[in-house]
């Protein structure tokens, strides 16, 4: 039996797929390291509900307790995936924090809760031990051996035993069809320490928390792919995400000044530009003009309209969906920011004139680049920036909208004026 | 027999020749890690095709895994000499980190030899297979490669493993063997690295920087043999592509890209301006989405003689620019037109075959519009094909086509495009 995969997009995206004796490392800081174990506890899940067998080596936490905080998230059908498995004997938990055995009646086989002396021959033995007793039943099942802290076993032992420890659990699961996943936290120990654990996975996710805008925002990067493929290169960057009780996605990240914008963009010498984990384009406003007075003339206009306002409508949704990640502030304050977005970036300044997210209409008038570059036109010609509006509004409030402009400074009107409309479902 | 070349032009140029006894010393970070392995491989590969005899000693890849990679970096015309060279005695594998069961179809691969995890035993295997090889090829030079000295160092300690490379290093050079060695430097005391790059006559670094989130990784040489004057310039650093079998090094672009950031000015009108003219700083996607849309829209055939059209105007306007303002002509004009795209975002130039005299040009170019793409049964950069031949057309006066013959979408390694000049 094959477990190709982890069942979590970002993972498996970045990683290609589960391969035989694959060790893997998830490098946290103090404020990730419960998200990285949350999502270590899912891949274990996962793995558990595809019908493959785990190894559960929580060092701080009681079985009673990792059950319910990280291991099904209060989740029923979490909770009826890690009962069958333990009821199969698929699933061992090393419970190393000894805990009064009542708390874990309520799992009909607890033996497979096996209660470990703090030392890490010991460990490792138990290790192999719960390994063996899964192999007996489940000859071909892949079993991965999940251990959350890998840090504290360096606090109680030392940094040295505790590498020769994980040295020795990686080489065992590489000679096998096994799986390894360590999490670490590495604010708890010397870099080069921290350096050393990861050194010894196949592939590393790091968690840490960037101070955007003088707020926090959790990211994950891939910091290791394995040899055998390139596919995660792509991924070598930092990304916001997000983690619900059955899923961890990834979401773009966006500055919110144009301080930090010129600050962070960077050039990477295969020629592309970068400022917070996206692709830019630098490009010069008459030059994109050009672009999109040619598609109008080729599509004629209501096609241009049409299509002009579907691409639109894509990219306000992006802009939306990238700062909700980045903040939890209001959707007005959302609003605000994505107008301010497209101020930083070159597309002109916005101001909400009348109205609120929370009213059927609200005016948007600014001073818009495009039209500026446009010529004279007899009709209004910011057709791209409608649609972004709509976009943006859409995205924030889950409703339909439409946006019109209604003067446009290609017209000879000074400023241009959007009017957002919210469309009532009759 | 003599090999003097390890086929790495990079090392090539750097190294000289491969001269009997020398120590190579790979030094990586984590990040780079991977590509060290693989560059090292390369190396090893060539070693073998040219009929040398190697050694691998591996702490931490079982053969399984390093067969398979070579299997997936296309190299399967290479197979055969790695088989051959495994079969005849002269190529061996020491596995430390032995698994339980070969693959079925490794199951006949001669030349493993699965061994303790031991400092002794290691060094007492490579000396042996060394003898071994010479036993058989007395004329055949031979490589170690010991992948790597971090896993031992973890294993053993620092102290064993710098008398372990100071004994590999010193017999490499009574009995004329090459050895090639990589550490992870994250993971080490400076000087410990420092120690071993002093025992190795040549020290390459791979090492990547963060830049706005991502992660880009270099490459220079740190040292060079005492009897080579090739390498004047040690600190310069190199952007670095490795895809299947090809290890090339980029020039830099970073300080044009930096004279260009330095001048990006906000007006609080919400214009971004630079050099007084105005600028869209938007993410690639815009583009993405736009093009994508308007070629479901028109079909590919229409999409890519419009992309053509309105690309070839876009060059034309790029040399007149250049040309007015700064009086350029011929190949000075092309370069600056080239750069002018390259810093903005679009991708860049890796290779260019042919000259504007010949009126025949073949560009090969990392493109970053076709590497965001998506997965695509056609070739998409006909916008560049287009901006191509209104550049040359621009600089030359002359009307030139050029075809995309490769494409990234379409899962080449990088996009190639064909120009000539009409006639």
């Amino acid at each position: 039996m094959k477990i190709r995969n982890t069942g979590i997009e970002f993972v498996d995206q970045s990683l290609g797929a589960l391969y035989d004796g694959l060790p893997m490392i998830f490098s946290a800081d103090s404020t990730t390291a419960n998200d990285a174990q949350k999502l270590g506890s899912l891949i274990a899940l996962n793995i558990l509900e595809k019908g493959g067998g785990c190894v559960l080596i929580y060092e701080n936490l009681p079985f009673s307790l990792a059950v319910n905080e990280t291991l099904y998230f209060h989740s029923p059908e979490n909770k009826l995936t890690l009962e069958k498995a333990m009821n199969e004997g698929r699933l061992h938990y090393l419970n190393i924090v000894i805990e009064d055995a009542v708390s874990t009646l309520h799992f009909n086989h607890s033996e497979f809760i096996n209660t470990v002396a703090n030392d890490p021959d010991r460990i490792m033995y138990e290790i192999l031990n719960a390994k063996n007793q899964i192999r007996k039943n489940f000859s071909d099942i892949p079993i991965l051996i999940l251990q959350t802290n890998i840090s504290s076993l360096a606090v109680d032992f030392g940094s040295k035993a505790a590498l020769n420890t994980i040295r020795k659990v990686i080489l065992n699961v590489k000679s096998g069809r096994d799986f390894f996943l360590g999490i670490l936290n590495r604010e708890m120990q010397e870099p080069n320490v921290t350096n050393s654990f990861t050194h010894l996975a196949d592939y590393v996710l790091e968690f840490g928390i960037d101070i955007l805008g003088g707020k926090k925002q959790p990211y994950v990067s891939v910091n290791r792919t394995p040899l055998l493929k390139d596919i995660g290169r792509k991924l070598y960057k930092k990304f916001a995400y997000e983690l619900s009780e059955d899923n961890f996605y990834t979401i773009p990240s966006l500055p919110t000044s144009f301080e930090e914008l010129k600050e962070s963009i960077s050039y990477l010498e295969r020629g592309e530009i970068t400022a917070h984990d996206t692709n830019y384009i630098i490009t010069g406003m008459r030059d994109f003009v050009h672009l999109l007075k040619e598609v109008e003339k080729k599509l004629g206009k209501s096609e241009y309209t049409k299509t002009i306002k579907t691409v639109g409508r894509s990219i306000g949704s992006h802009i939306a969906k990238a700062l909700s990640s980045q903040f939890q502030p209001t959707t007005e304050e959302l609003f605000k920011a994505a107008l301010n977005h497209l101020s930083i970036t070159g597309w002109g300044k916005f101001n909400i004139l009348e109205g609120n997210t929370n009213s059927k209409r609200i005016r948007v008038e600014g001073f818009s680049v495009f039209a500026a570059n446009y010529g004279e036109s007899d009709h209004p010609v910011c057709v791209l920036e409608e649609g972004i509006l709509q976009g943006i509004l859409e995205e924030l409030t889950s409703l339909n909208w439409t946006c019109i402009e209604k003067e446009c400074i290609a017209k000879g009107d000074k400023p241009c004026k959007f009017e957002l409309e919210l469309v009532e479902n009759h | 027999m003599k090999i003097e070349k390890t086929l790495i032009d990079f090392i090539d140029e750097a190294l000289g020749n491969l001269d009997e006894g020398t120590s190579i010393l790979f030094v990586c970070d984590s990040l780079t890690l991977n590509d060290t392995i693989t560059l090292c491989g390369l190396i090893i590969v060539n070693f073998i095709k040219q009929g040398g005899g190697c050694i691998v000693a591996n702490t931490s890849l079982p053969f399984s895994m390093i067969y398979v990679d070579i299997k997936s970096r296309s190299m399967m015309e290479e197979l055969p000499f790695i088989e051959k060279g495994a079969e005849e005695g002269r190529c061996y594998y020491i596995d430390i980190a032995s698994e339980e069961a070969f693959q079925e179809d490794l199951s006949n691969f001669k030349g493993v030899i699965k061994i303790n995890n031991d400092p002794n035993r290691i060094i007492y295997e490579i000396l042996f297979l060394g003898d071994e090889i010479k036993k058989s090829f007395p004329d055949a030079p031979v490589m170690v490669w010991y992948n790597n000295f971090s896993s031992s160092i973890i294993d053993f300690g620092s102290e064993s493993v710098l008398k372990m490379f100071r004994k590999l290093s010193t017999s490499a050079k009574q009995k004329g063997y090459l050895i090639t060695g990589l550490v992870n430097r994250d993971l080490h005391d400076p000087r410990i690295i420092n120690t071993l790059m002093h025992f190795a006559d040549f020290v390459v670094e791979l090492s990547s920087e963060e830049k706005g989130g991502v992660k880009q990784p270099y490459v220079r040489v740190l040292k060079s043999p005492i009897l080579e004057p090739n390498v004047t310039n040690l600190q310069q650093r190199y952007a670095y592509t490795l895809s299947g079998t090809n290890f090339s090094t980029i020039p830099s672009l970073a300080p044009v890209f930096d004279k260009l950031k330095r001048n990006i000015s906000y007006l609080e009108r919400g214009e971004v301006s630079i050099y007084n003219m105005e600028y869209l700083i938007t993410p690639l996607n815009t583009f993405l989405l736009l093009l994508k849309e308007l070629e479901k829209n028109l079909g590919i055939n229409e999409y890519n003689e419009f992309a053509k059209n309105f690309g070839k105007t876009v060059g034309l306007e790029i040399t007149n620019f250049f040309r007015s303002k700064y009086s350029l002509q011929g190949n000075e004009l092309l370069k600056e037109a080239i750069n002018y795209l390259l810093i903005r975002g679009w991708g860049r130039l890796i290779e260019k075959v042919g000259s504007l005299e010949l009126g025949r040009l073949k560009i090969s170019s990392f493109q970053t519009f076709a590497y965001n793409y998506g997965k695509s049964d056609h070739k998409v950069c006909a916008i560049f094909e287009g901006i191509v031949s209104g550049v040359l057309e621009g600089v030359t006066g002359n009307k030139w086509t050029c075809r995309e013959t490769k494409c990234m979408a379409t899962g080449d390694e990088l996009c190639e495009f064909e120009a000539k000049v009409e006639k």
